[in-house]
């Protein structure tokens, strides 16, 4: 098994993760919004909302370990490895212990689906062996092997994070912020925005406020760059004026892709500057935003909303200010002619 | 050359959808026929029939997450090709592609 492996295994876990994470985080969210601090006390339609984001997470961590398991052995390790994030997220093993027994749980039935059983009870190995057995082995060692480290290390990093210091928080956000940049939507990103769903499994969601951030500037700062420095960018560029501001708007940081493919050694370090200074002014303002995707449509989710807007505005204008000042001015030919790498975005 | 493809990442709404813009880019350009499978958020786009899979000279995965379905490809040899590389260098991603199916030509 090599790096290149778990990478994708995990990816593929997280990737039927995210909408579980962004229905609880948002309809917990408009639980509190419409039915104040303390709605989990009441039975109207707010706490509904609220007890049906709870029921999306609840089951989250488990989902992930489900199709980190399906992503190396396939169907049949889905129920495996479903009930082993089960066991991890109830001995508040959480994220971390859900991934490991999700990739204990797929080698398991990789091994499994490797016995040689007599044609005539092969079978059974799918409909009763490996639900049965595979379960059972990969709840109980989930319980006993993997759960208390896990926990115990879910527990440290809920605290790490809840005590930063200054200069702690400063590390963190730069860090964050330039991982969201650096490749805009591949593993990098998707690392930094792994460790601020962590955080949110421990009801922390000020990293999730710095990653959104981060994830939003890249668009936004090509954008402005393009409006002030228009003999920078070719004529093909600037037709994506508009997908720009609706990548930043809608958190898809995929529009500033191929700006960043034609120019990667300027345009992607000045766009990892304005991100890691946009999560840096969040999360020093304190900004938690409980919902993991959905751009500037979940602003009023946020605690602070327009300190959270102006952290995007502010880290949009200094990527912007670094991208005109190392970028060079173009000729006019240079300007109409047609890019032969562009791969534009048929979303806009 | 005949070619299909499957697309895929993790949140399956930019990259998914860019790498397939680029293989059916590069394709063109290279003269090849190509039919291409979206994995994305919304689903499987535009299924590969099982006949396609089995005429196809050239299978490539421009995946980072596993491929749905996979048991279609069972004796086949995909090529997998990040789908960030496809999408910032589309034509030298499909050579490496073409090229990495070589040793099992010459030993036919």
């Amino acid at each position: 098994m090599k790096g290149r492996d778990i990478q994708r295994h995990l990816l593929t876990g997280v990737s039927y993760f995210i909408p579980f994470v962004v229905a609880g985080g948002i309809l917990i969210a408009l639980g509190f919004l419409f039915g104040g601090i303390y709605v989990f006390n009441d039975t109207n339609l707010a706490a509904q909302i609220f007890w049906i984001g709870k029921d999306a997470f609840g089951v989250m961590v488990g989902v992930l370990a489900a199709y980190i398991a399906y992503s190396i052995a396939d169907r049949p390790a889905i129920a495996v490895g479903f009930v082993g994030g089960m066991v991890a997220n109830r001995i508040g093993a959480g994220f971390i212990g859900g991934l490991l027994a999700g990739f204990l749980a797929g080698y398991v039935v990789l091994y499994m689906k490797k016995i040689n059983l007599p044609q005539s009870i092969r079978s059974l190995m799918p409909v009763l062996f490996i639900p049965v057995f595979g379960t059972l082995i990969v709840g109980l060692v989930t319980f006993y092997v993997i759960g208390p480290p896990a926990a115990w290390l879910n527990t440290a990093f809920a605290n790490l994070l809840n005590n930063l210091s200054v200069s702690g928080t400063i590390i963190i956000s730069l860090v964050l912020g330039a991982m969201m940049a650096f490749d805009m939507g591949g593993p990098v990103n998707k690392a930094a925005y792994a460790f601020a769903l962590a955080a949110s499994d421990n009801n922390n969601w000020v990293p999730m406020a710095a990653v959104m951030v981060g994830g939003m500037v890249p668009p936004l700062s090509i954008a402005l760059a393009m409006l002030v420095a228009k003999n920078k960018f070719t004529e093909d560029e600037r037709g994506g004026l508009a997908g720009c501001f609706i990548g930043a708007a809608t958190y898809i940081t995929e529009f500033a892709i191929p700006y960043a493919a034609a120019d990667p050694l300027r345009v992607i370090p000045s766009l990892m500057v304005g991100s890691a200074v946009g999560s840096l002014v969040s999360y020093l303002a304190g900004v938690s935003l409980m919902a993991p995707h959905g751009g500037l449509f979940v602003f009023a989710l946020a605690n602070k909303p327009l300190m959270w807007i102006l952290s995007i505005i502010i880290g949009g204008v200094v990527g912007a200010a670094v991208l005109v000042a190392v970028k060079p001015k173009l000729s006019e030919e240079e300007i109409s002619k047609k890019g032969d790498k562009k791969v534009g975005l048929d979303l806009g | 050359m005949k070619i299909v493809a499957i697309t895929a990442c993790a949140a399956g709404i930019a990259h998914t959808y860019m790498a397939a813009e680029a293989v059916k880019k590069a394709a063109r350009e290279a003269g090849d026929e190509i039919k291409i499978e979206i994995q994305g958020a919304m689903g499987i786009e535009n299924r590969l029939k099982q006949s396609d899979i089995d005429d196809a000279e050239l299978i490539i995965f421009a995946v980072n997450i596993s491929v749905r379905d996979r048991d279609r490809f069972s004796d086949k040899n995909p090529i997998l090709i990040d789908p960030g590389e496809f999408i910032s260098n589309p034509n030298k991603s499909l050579e490496k592609a073409k090229n990495s199916l070589l040793p099992k030509h010459r030993s036919l």
